[in-house]
């Protein structure tokens, strides 16, 4: 009983606070949350990021010479190329707008096509492919080992000579440290509640009530499931995706007749800087994006005011890397 | 006898001796199928918490996938890596484990392959179905209203689906399914273009429902069926592995043994032969050399006395393991030079050469013998002491053999460690838990002493779990180890059963002592405080007792006497303890967990569930009937009615509570609009799982509409604990139908912590002052105070006040005194049928 009235006592002087205890409030949060905050750090090796992160920048890997992960990839702004699709070493656009390296490390599913689970098989892919990276491994090797800083630098964390896993070890390491904590949603859903706006705060409402949540989802929201593009009629046919002329989707790589038109749920971390949008890059504007995903994957025509809605609440989804956001010029 | 034919058999024994030396060099096996061991124990484990979080998807209304798909990478990698490593260790006995684990392969690629189609068609479903009633309003505004034939197939449709969906059921889909082909096949006559691309476009949303929904179905019973396919072949792998490494283990033991009394017998053989032939020097010079080198590179300490037991020989790990150098010790006797305790009594064994001599036959020691040595460093061995003749079978002396156990004990305790305790807490395991409790109760039923089991379920764990995530749920599991070991007694015998669950077994405890245990335990808990993050967050514990006497049955019994009451502590409210009667109503009423689900499930496909109202009066002014709340009860296969809190429980414990809810509704609604509108309000208890959950929304609005009622009449009863928990979707709910004219009640008001808050966010318009005040107020001033100030409060917030368990005058005169607006109980009306 006297911890009853110690109990009325306190909400009688929460009452006059005029508001939910805070930290109730920012529990009830997270506990009914499908979208969870980016973690604020990694236990990371600090040599392998430093390595890694040189090797990124370092155009000597490839081929010819000439092109860098970060070529594609670009870190001061928002991790991809800014391009409609991305450009091979010859300089002709390729099939898929190039994804952002940013939080790659927290999707279980890597490119457009979900080819892999791991980062490791995704960086060798993209740095042997004959039209962009192109590299040589026995070349590349050496060209490593003869260098004394990279050699040095080899030897002092692997402890051997310099071997293919360690190379793509290092740079995978490095993209696990590109994660960027600390997006306006995110200090909200922690507990700050003057973070986004009431605009941002309705976008999200709808984003959870219209269903966009059952797909982006997770702490990468998305980058976890496939799912077709197109369940209510098929956009290829009713917009000029350029993809209409070959086959993009997974069942390009498995054959099988249910992965037709089935792409991987991209991640929509800092989605507000990486346009243009979709795997064909054929969204120019995000809003035009927002619109065309209720209509095709929820069968919902969206008022203008609810697409604004909805894109207000994915500005607020751009996170902070080394200090300043992603995709500012500065 | 010859000395050729002596110098062959020894040459012989000293060969086997060195092919057994070499089998047991080859041991070093061991540590790498202890690895494979371990490693396939963690893939079962997975693959466990993969078929967990799956099944964790599909009940959640929102949710997400990354618990599903970390713990598939998981799996997926765990395979390789175990497959690559026995692949790169393979010896002919493990090669046939390699190819079964390698031959899941394509197995585990199909279920994880099932595992993402489910996800994709749950996700589609899922937006589906959330937008149909939407579409379905859409559509019926831009169909004339001359159309009424299609208006009517489409909210039939509308219903059906949502139905379907609900259902989970693949004969409900064909059947919509049939419905929807018939329906579009019939559109080819609508003439108004329009209305008929409204409804293309409303069929082929029914459609993508359906279909999908199915595929997840599909896909998820047969991930299923996979998952226990894969289940079974792993376990298989796992016990004959153990099995397998088991038998090698001891085969390895006997050939040391073997070993050891080849090399003995060639030694024996080698120094008759040295000590017979003195004639044949040379060669006699020869046969000691080689037998000092033999008894040099031996493992095992070798000691020969001459008849009195008086030291002639020590070899070198002898010399090391007693401490006595070979120049010391010759010719002293050898009780001083190889002094042996009992392990455990530290008593002095009898001299095992003494003991030779006198009994004239070989001596084996316990293996619990302990050799003090010079230096008083003490070392466990296993010895032997074996006569020496001479050619007449006279005895000339003993040799005794021992060797240095401790490591070897070491590795044996080390694997019984491994197979017996639970890796993350450092306890002992479910298994090896369960073998003690057995062995308690074959002593209980010889000696006739009590002993008590405690089934501990921590409450409030999963909350860690789903927000700082397993990491955290971790730690929390090692330190409420911590804490529980701190309080349990010597003698008792603390366990993890998996999960959040711990077994507590009390040695010879009587239960009202094992009582005040549990209570010592849920005390400690509660005082516990866990910080992750700058989060803080507490765990309580429910806890079952059964008692283990000579009359216990089985072990199955007593498993499960404890664990229904800890499902009766949960029950009653979590954080207690409750002790297993057998004639206890709580646990009677739970006695099976199933049969209660199959009863429910019965009562609501052959609609065994009653209807009761309760009036609820108006006392400020005259007394006269404002409203009812609508109450559930069910009828038994006797034709007897049950009360909700003995199946409501059972319902909640296996999701169940969003049916009944919505039984609950559809049937009130149904005989409501049977009756007049009287004015009075009918107000419906709503459960904690259906306001998880948007559908139970749109239900609700869809079967106003169905049933043409006035949603004024209509009024929700909501616990705040329920709120607590789902506090999004609950505001959600509130405002939407509190918008459309529905009332809102707040249930049990002021045993919640945060009530007041609530009210300010919350449109509710009534309150209802929890029973236990009410029932108390008129002895209790403390009661009757916290009516009163949740009265005054609720009337300066312009809410109403209800009160229940009015069950006297004075109680109700109370009421009046105070200002309460409503009342209902015993005393002013009894619920009686609602129909």
């Amino acid at each position: 009983m006297v911890s009853l009235l110690r109990n009325l006592a306190l909400t009688l002087a929460t009452l006059l606070a005029g508001h939910l205890p805070a930290a109730a409030d920012q529990q009830l949060k997270l506990q009914d949350s499908p979208i969870l905050p980016v973690p604020e750090r990694l236990q990371l090796d600090d040599r392998k990021v430093d390595l890694g992160e040189k090797l990124f920048h370092e155009p000597r890997l490839s081929g010819y010479g000439t092109m860098a992960c970060s070529s594609c990839h670009f870190i001061n702004r928002s991790g991809d190329d800014e391009r409609t699709t991305s450009i091979t070493n010859t300089g002709e656009p390729d099939a898929f707008n190039t994804p952002t390296v940013f939080n790659v490390g927290l999707s279980h599913h890597m490119s457009w096509q979900g080819k892999f689970t791991r980062l490791e098989p995704q960086i060798e892919s993209a740095l042997t492919n004959p039209k962009h990276m192109a590299a040589d491994w026995e070349k590349l090797l050496a060209f490593l080992q003869n260098e004394p800083e990279y050699s040095r630098q080899f030897a002092k964390i692997y402890q051997t000579s310099i071997k293919r896993e360690n190379v793509l070890d290092s740079i995978a390491e490095y993209e696990r440290s590109l994660i960027t904590p600390n997006a306006p949603f995110d200090r909200w859903l922690k507990g700050d509640n003057s973070a986004i706006d009431q605009q941002a705060k309705e976008g999200y409402l709808l984003f959870r009530e219209i269903g966009c949540i059952a797909c982006h989802q997770g702490v990468n929201v998305g980058g976890n499931l496939f799912a077709p593009h197109g369940v209510f009629g098929d956009p290829h046919e009713e917009h000029h995706h350029q993809s209409s002329k070959e086959d993009l989707s997974r069942y390009s790589i498995t054959g099988r007749e249910k992965d037709k038109r089935v792409f991987r749920v991209p991640s929509l971390r800092n989605v507000a800087e990486t346009g243009p949008w979709f795997h064909d890059g054929s969204a120019e504007q995000l809003s035009d994006a927002v619109f065309e995903m209720a209509q095709h994957q929820l069968g919902i025509k969206l008022p203008d005011d609810d697409v604004a809605k909805i894109t207000r609440f994915l500005e607020s989804l751009t996170g902070i890397y080394r200090g300043k956001p992603v995709g500012d010029p500065k | 006898m010859n000395r050729r034919l002596f110098t062959i058999i020894s040459g012989i024994l000293l060969l086997f001796s060195g092919l057994l030396l070499f089998l047991v060099e080859s041991d070093d096996f061991s540590q790498v199928r202890h690895r494979h061991i371990t490693g396939l124990s963690q893939m079962v484990i997975i693959h466990e918490s993969l078929a967990e979080s799956v099944l964790q998807v599909n009940n959640r209304a929102y949710t997400h996938y990354d618990k599903v798909s970390e713990t598939s990478r998981q799996l997926r990698e765990k395979h390789a890596q175990l497959l690559a490593d026995m692949k790169s260790n393979a010896t002919s006995n493990t090669e046939p484990f390699y190819q079964r684990l390698s031959s899941l392969t394509s197995l585990l690629e199909k279920e994880l392959e099932l595992i993402e189609d489910f996800k994709t068609h749950n996700a589609i479903a899922h937006n589906a179905i959330i937008y149909l009633p939407r579409i379905t309003e859409i559509s019926l505004a831009s169909i004339p209203a001359s159309m009424g034939y299609e208006r009517q197939v489409l909210n039939k449709l509308n219903a059906q689906t949502i139905h379907a969906h609900l259902l989970k059921a693949n004969d409900q889909y064909a059947h919509v399914n049939i419905l929807l082909t018939d329906f579009e096949n019939s559109l080819e006559s609508i003439n108004d273009e329009a209305a008929k691309e409204q409804i293309i476009k409303f069929c082929a949303h029914n459609r993508v429902v359906l279909e999908s929904s199915r595929l997840a179905l599909s896909a998820l019973t047969s991930y299923e069926r996979i998952e226990d396919e894969i289940d079974d072949i792993l376990e298989e792998i796992l016990s004959d592995y153990s099995n397998y490494n088991q038998g090698t283990h001891e085969t390895l033991e006997s050939y040391k043994n073997v070993l050891a009394w080849f090399t003995i017998l060639a030694m024996v053989i080698i120094i008759l032969v040295l000590y017979r032939n003195t004639k044949a020097h040379e060669t006699l010079e020869k046969e000691k050399e080689r037998a000092q080198v033999t008894l040099q590179s031996i493992g095992d300490g070798v000691i020969t006395t001459d008849n009195n037991g008086d030291i002639t020989y020590l070899n070198p790990v002898a010399e090391r393991l007693t401490g006595w150098t070979i120049a010391d010790a010759i010719n002293r006797p050898l009780s001083e030079i190889f002094r042996i305790v009992h392990e455990v009594s530290r008593k002095t064994i009898a001299n095992p050469v003494e003991r030779c001599l006198e009994n004239d036959t070989v001596i084996h020691l316990s293996s619990h013998s302990i050799l003090i040595s010079r230096d008083e460093k003490e070392v466990a061995i296993e010895d032997s002491a074996a006569p020496i003749r001479d050619n007449e079978g006279k005895i000339i002396g003993v040799v005794l053999v021992f060797h240095d156990i401790s490591e070897q004990n070491i590795l044996k305790q080390e694997l019984s460690w491994q197979a017996t305790h639970d890796a993350l807490t450092g306890l002992i395991n479910r298994f090896e838990f369960e073998r003690r409790v057995e062995h308690a109760m074959t002593t209980s039923r010889t000696d006739g002493r009590n002993h008590g089991l405690l089934y501990i379920d921590l409450d409030q764990f999963k909350v860690v779990n789903d927000t700082a995530g397993h990491i955290a749920g971790d730690k929390v599991l090692r330190q409420v180890a911590g804490i529980f070991n701190n309080i349990v007694r010597d003698t008792d015998t603390l366990a993890r059963m998996g999960g959040d669950e711990f077994g507590l077994l009390l040695q010879d405890c009587p239960a009202e002592k094992a009582l005040e245990i549990a209570n010592q335990i849920i005390s400690a808990l509660s005082d516990y405080r866990f910080w992750w993050e700058d989060r803080e967050y507490t765990v309580g514990a429910s806890i079952g007792l059964a008692t283990i006497d000579h009359s216990s049955e089985s072990l199955q019994q007593v498993f499960s006497a404890a664990d229904l009451a800890c499902y009766a502590a949960k029950d009653a409210g979590r954080n207690r303890a409750h002790q297993y009667h057998d004639r206890d109503e709580h646990t009677i009423s739970h006695r099976s967990k199933m049969e209660q689900v199959s009863v429910i499930r019965n009562a609501l496909t052959n609609n065994l569930f009653v209807l009761f109202a309760q009036p609820v009066f108006a006392i400020t002014g005259e007394q006269v009937t404002a409203g009812y709340e609508i109450l559930i009860r069910m009828r038994d296969h006797d034709g007897n009615m049950v009360l909700p809190h003995q199946f409501l429980p059972a319902a909640e414990h296996f999701d169940m509570m969003g049916e009944i809810d919505r039984w609950v509704v559809d049937n009130t609604f149904k005989t409501l609009r049977e009756k007049a509108s009287t004015g009075v309000h009918y107000f419906i208890n709503l459960s904690g799982q259906s306001l998880g959950n948007n559908e139970l929304l749109h239900y609700i609005k869809q079967k106003l509409l169905e049933y043409q009622l006035d949603p004024g009449e209509i009024g929700f009863e909501i616990t705040e604990t329920a709120i607590v928990s789902n506090y999004m979707n609950a505001q959600r709910m509130i405002e939407e139908l509190a918008k459309i004219g529905c009332h809102f009640a707040l249930d049990d008001f002021g045993t919640g912590l945060s009530s007041y808050a609530y009210l300010r966010h919350l449109r509710v318009d009534h309150l209802k002052i929890d029973g236990s005040f009410v029932r108390e107020m008129t002895k209790d001033p403390v009661s009757n105070a916290i009516v009163r100030s949740i009265c005054e409060l609720a009337k300066s917030l312009e809410i109403k006040t209800i009160t229940e368990m009015v069950e006297d005058r004075e109680t109700l005169q109370a009421l009046k005194a105070i200002g309460v607006d409503y009342a209902q109980g015993h005393y002013l009306a009894k619920p009686s049928e609602f129909t």
